[in-house]
């Protein structure tokens, strides 16, 4: 047998030994970065999908899309929205939080899909039952108010199209003013 | 639509986390394939480690200036992990991601002033004037140069009128093997002879060069723990790659083994109370790391000659470019 011959025969098994051992290390680090990438959404009770951002104009980034904000804005409610989480990158939704200016938990959230019949994703659903239940119109479009319990309040929620995307309202606070909220939402930039 | 912007101070803290953390991620990974590849070969392990130490000063910033679009928050729902999630975990009212980088940095800091600080002190005790030996001395480390400089060229060696017993090259543009009388007195022929064999490799290396120019890195990179880390292990490698080398001089293992034993009993730990921040309360932890390092090169020695392995460009090429490609995805 050649010299060549032999090196040939000892680098096949020891290049494969090589691949076998890169792959195994590859791997596993691949396995321990995706466990640490998930760990802060486990430990924030969020799912991968969802994440909290900054700003409106970071979320508008994020979902390729103007969103829908409400002229009529009460004043006790402070601004910009405490929590702004967005799901689903482009074309995705977002839901924006917002609390009393006097203190005290969240008192309105406006969630909004960004792309025409998609629904709002079922992580923004918080869990609690539904109350009663009637249709409404929002701005002549057909909607529906329901009253509903969330962490053991009754919120009232309405939910609507906007130009054919989804659009929902939930408050701890009055009907009347959730109503006058949804009329006054309009796109960003747009009269 | 434009691309998302970042204030230039989330930008730089954004830029430290990620800096941080891929050298840690870098760092593990050839740590890993070191051990799954069972180098053992201290050249090949110093080629290895080089290619984690330079990942932050040269990799990192191609990844960031290359493709800017890894700083996109859209990127997110394609990066195997990134540390900005971490900003949405609340903990105790804290940024988690700026308590990260804070420690990290500080961390760095820490492990770099250890050493300035231990090198400051020695700078200015100064190096002790040459001296001159007895005739007996001097005929003793003549005969362990002999079979050293096969060419009669006598190597650059200068004694020092020390009871000390220690042996070390220095100097930048004339590197020089300093040895001490209390060295010429402690080892035998065969300990001596390996032992300068041993600083006559970091002499062919120009190691003094290169742990300066080690150190000026260091100082660049002074945020950056695991680059500090990675530093130093790649200064025990280089002690090991000297050993390997001065035995293929002319030294004998055994004799180097028996050699770096006694000197180390002779003078172990001294160093470390005298040199570094809170000596008194580190000094028993440095010892004893200072002995494992030893342990593992006397190991090292009794055993026969690492081999070298084979493929070894073609393992480089493999561990920088899946390094890279998983680290493209962390942001």
């Amino acid at each position: 047998m050649t010299a060549s011959a032999r090196t040939t025969r000892r680098t096949g098994p020891e290049l494969l030994r090589l691949l076998a051992a890169l792959g195994w290390v590859v791997a596993i680090t691949a396995l321990i970065l995706a466990g640490l990438g998930a760990l802060p959404g486990w430990i924030a009770g969020e799912p991968r999908e969802v994440r909290t951002v900054a700003s409106v104009e970071i979320a508008e980034r994020n979902l390729g899309a103007r969103l829908a904000l409400p002229s009529y804005f009460p004043a006790h409610l402070g601004w910009p929205p405490a929590r702004i989480r967005v799901a689903g990158g482009k074309g995705g939704a977002v839901e924006l939080t917002f609390r009393d200016r006097a203190g005290g938990g969240d008192q309105l959230q406006l969630l909004q899909a960004t792309t025409t019949g998609e629904p709002i994703p079922t992580v923004f659903e918080p869990p609690g039952s539904e109350l009663t239940s009637s249709p409404a119109t929002v701005g002549g479009r057909p909607a529906r108010l329901t009253r509903r319990t969330i962490g053991g309040e009754v919120w009232q929620q309405l939910a609507w199209e906007r130009d054919g995307c989804r659009m929902v309202l939930r408050t701890r606070g009055d009907v009347d003013e959730l109503f006058r909220i949804a009329h006054s939402a309009h796109r960003r930039g747009t009269p | 639509m434009p691309r998302p912007t970042m204030a230039p101070s989330t930008l730089t803290v954004d830029l430290l986390a990620q800096g941080i953390f891929h050298s840690l991620v870098a760092a593990l990974f050839i740590e890993a394939l070191v051990r799954s590849w069972a180098v053992e070969h201290p050249a090949q392990r110093v080629a290895l480690r080089l290619v984690a130490l330079a990942y932050p000063l040269l990799v990192f910033p191609a990844l960031v200036l290359l493709f800017p679009q890894r700083g996109d928050e859209a990127f997110r729902d394609a990066a195997l992990l990134s540390g900005r999630r971490w900003r949405d975990v609340p903990f105790l009212g804290l940024d988690l991601y700026l308590v990260f980088v804070i420690c990290l940095a500080a961390a760095g800091l820490l492990l770099l002033l250890i050493d300035v600080v231990a090198l400051l002190r020695t700078l200015r005790r100064g190096r002790p004037p040459p001296g001159r030996l007895d005739a007996p001395r001097t005929a003793a480390l003549d005969a362990a140069l002999a079979p050293l400089s096969p060419g009669g060229d006598r190597p650059p060696v200068v004694c020092l009128d020390r009871d000390l017993p220690s042996l070390f090259c220095a100097g930048v543009r004339r590197p020089t093997i300093y040895v001490t009388r209390g060295a010429i007195d402690l080892l035998d022929a065969g300990e001596l002879r390996a032992a300068l064999a041993h600083e006559l490799a970091h002499l062919g290396r120009r190691d003094p060069a290169r742990s300066w120019v080690m150190l000026g890195l260091r100082c660049a990179m002074w945020w950056n723990p695991t680059f500090q880390v990675l530093a130093r292990a790649l200064a025990r490698d280089a002690e090991r790659l000297a050993d390997e080398r001065g035995v293929g001089l002319g030294g004998d293992r055994l004799a180097l083994a028996s050699a770096l034993l006694k000197l180390h009993r002779a003078t172990g730990g001294l160093d470390a109370r005298r040199t570094l921040l809170f000596g008194g309360a580190l000094a028993g932890t440095l010892r004893r790391a200072r002995s494992q390092d030893l342990e593992g090169r006397v190991r090292a020695l009794i055993e026969p000659a690492p081999a070298l392995l084979p493929l070894p460009w073609l393992r480089l090429g493999l561990a920088a470019t899946s390094m890279t490609g998983l680290l493209y995805f962390v942001t």
